[in-house]
């Protein structure tokens, strides 16, 4: 892994501030954590998993889907090369996460 | 492969209390619909719908699609189109990492909104690239049978 802890702390900060502007504030995101790893080609990426707050149908799937791109610079700012792959989790399911 | 079955069959995985064998079988699913709605442009642009006359020539760029390429389907052009086509490029790439992990890691669990949640997004993101026009579409076939990646 060429991710490192320091990064992957400063990623899930940035990560955190983008989706609340991202989704003007409407959405309660609670906290989000990223782990590196590794795909079945040896491509690293960030795993992240983003904890929210309110009705499941309140997260609005394409701008879930824009969201890639917002971070992708920010990402690179902070010497990270590989690509986010971020899911979304209740707070209610939020402990049946094996991370 | 009709994409919007394979939605279909991941939406009814994912529903009622699904057990983590089912939630696993429908993140990969999901990514499935992604991966044959590519297959389909793809083929569709190269060749025009299927028809008996080009079913082998269709058949065999269709098949001829590779996992890594369809996560990267736009390589290193993705500013050359538009925001629909680069969020569906980046929504399968992302999408066959969580596949990866539902299909062979035991270790990983997944939950029922999250795995809606990605469902909803590999729904939307085939939707809004079927918008693209046939120019686009074609672009990203080549991109995709072609890429240096």
């Amino acid at each position: 892994m060429t991710i490192s802890e320091d990064q992957t702390r400063q990623a899930e900060a940035m990560i955190s501030d983008n989706l609340q502007i991202h989704h003007g504030h409407k959405v309660a995101f609670q906290s989000v954590k990223a782990k590196p790893a590794l795909d079945l080609d040896n491509e690293e990426y960030l795993n992240v998993w983003v904890i929210y707050d309110g009705e499941p149908n309140s997260l609005d799937p394409r701008l879930l889907n824009s969201f890639h791109r917002v971070i992708v610079e920010p990402l690179l700012n902070l010497g990270i090369h590989a690509r986010p792959s971020i899911s979304y989790v209740h707070q209610s399911e939020a402990h049946e996460l094996t991370i | 492969m009709d994409w919007q079955n394979l939605i279909a069959i991941s939406r009814s995985l994912a529903a009622g209390q699904p057990s983590p064998e089912a939630l696993r079988r429908a993140v990969s699913t999901a990514y499935y619909a992604m991966f044959h709605a590519l297959a389909t442009s793809i083929a569709d642009c190269i060749h025009g719908p299927r028809t008996a006359a080009n079913q082998t020539d269709w058949t065999g760029t269709y098949r001829s699609l590779q996992h890594r390429r369809a996560a990267h389907p736009l390589n290193r052009w993705h500013n050359l189109f538009s925001q629909p086509v680069q969020d569906f490029a980046n929504v399968i790439g992302d999408l066959k990492y969580q596949r990866e992990e539902a299909d062979y890691n035991p270790m990983q669990s997944f939950t029922q909104s999250q795995v809606s949640a990605w469902i909803d997004r590999a729904e939307a993101a085939i939707i809004d690239f079927y918008q693209a026009n046939q120019q686009e579409r074609t672009m990203v076939a080549i991109s995709c049978l072609a890429g240096n990646r």
